[in-house]
């Protein structure tokens, strides 16, 4: 984790590089700090450059946790529309590549949602929380690779048994599976609101079943929207805890 | 007194007074600075944001550097640091007092 501090300048490096390597060797580091140090290292290069004092008197880059909560806001819309996209595909209509960037916005997004947000249950579960990142961005990666594979080979059909679809729904099967496990760790440490991981985890319970073709389409729908509500109440949840003074216990 | 307020912070404003009031207490060092914010409000403070809020205290003069040990430099509040922080939580403590008094007249 020490690394990330050679992505700030120089001169950073040489007035607090050693107590912040020492800091970070010292303290486990969870999705959300590689986050923050990103961008710690942003405004670093910003800052020394000159231009981090009139960023600030705009609106400056986001916090870490704003950031990651409106990335929850909009992934989980993106998400909502991509189930209701999807059952559409199911009762026959043909959505040609419409869907691609669709998905791939919203896994992204997912991931720099789960980073921030993570970081209220990083502390109890730690080892969960690096497997609910992991797991979704694996996933991130087999949506990918379909895509490329279909811009590649020119193949658009995803039928039951094919090699795109086994990609393609590996890769959904790998977000929804990660997007439980956040749940499951943001129940059990209160860390966000209850609603939203309750909207998330049963929105996963409804979409998973639709999209293997165990319930009917209409599930894509009423699960799609729950699991993208539940993230965009997430979203205004850190959104508010980042305005927020403080909070009290 | 020149410094008043925590001016030119922009979106590290929040983040400093934590530093402050947390240094409040006595001098300390980024894990224990970052340990004590998140006992203390129940919110994490990542790496990242610690040390650029406290790069720009300390180039404020707001805060101090003290000799490293072990690699982990403790940092203490300066004279002008503790003015600051006064005169912001006094500020705070005006408004709430405000908010409470005019929430025990709401009628809504």
């Amino acid at each position: 984790m020490s690394r990330l501090v050679r992505l700030y300048p120089a001169a950073w490096r040489e007035r607090y590089g050693d107590e912040l390597t020492a800091l970070l060797e010292e303290r486990p580091a969870g999705p959300f700090d590689v986050l923050d140090l990103l961008l710690g290292a942003i405004d670093a290069h910003l800052h020394l450059r000159g231009l981090g004092n009139r960023l600030e008197h705009r609106k400056g880059i986001p916090m870490s946790l704003r950031l990651s909560g409106l990335a929850a806001i909009v992934g989980g819309g993106l998400w909502s529309t991509f189930f209701v996209m999807v059952s559409f595909a199911y009762t026959g209509m043909d959505l040609d590549i419409a869907w691609f960037p669709v998905v791939l916005g919203a896994g992204v997004l997912l991931l720099a949602a789960l980073a921030g947000l993570s970081a209220f249950e990083f502390r109890d579960h730690p080892r969960w929380v690096w497997i609910a990142f992991i797991v979704p961005a694996l996933g991130i990666g087999l949506v990918l690779a379909a895509l490329l594979r279909t811009l590649v080979t020119g193949d658009w059909t995803y039928d039951e048994g094919s090699l795109g679809a086994a990609i393609l729904y590996g890769g959904l099967l790998l977000i929804l599976v990660g997007s439980i496990v956040f749940a499951a760790v943001s129940w059990d440490s209160h860390g966000l609101r209850l609603l939203g991981t309750i909207a998330i985890a049963g929105g996963t319970l409804v979409t998973l079943p639709a999209l293997f073709g165990l319930l009917p389409p209409i599930g894509l729908i009423v699960g799609g929207i729950l699991f993208g509500g539940g993230w965009i109440t997430e979203g205004v949840d850190a959104v508010r805890n980042d305005r927020s003074v403080v909070r009290a216990r | 007194m020149e410094m008043k307020r925590l001016p030119e912070l922009g979106r590290f404003a929040e983040p400093a007074m934590l530093i402050l009031v947390s240094l409040s207490e006595g001098p300390k060092h980024g894990y224990a600075m970052m340990s004590d914010i998140e006992a203390g409000t129940g919110r994490p403070i990542g790496p990242g944001t610690l040390y650029a809020a406290l790069a720009r205290l300390e180039a404020r003069g707001v805060v101090e550097p003290l000799a490293p040990v072990d690699r982990r430099r403790p940092y203490r509040l300066t004279a002008l640091g503790a003015t600051v922080l006064r005169e912001q939580l006094t500020e705070l403590s005006a408004f709430a007092a405000l908010g409470l008094r005019r929430l025990a007249e709401y009628r809504g």
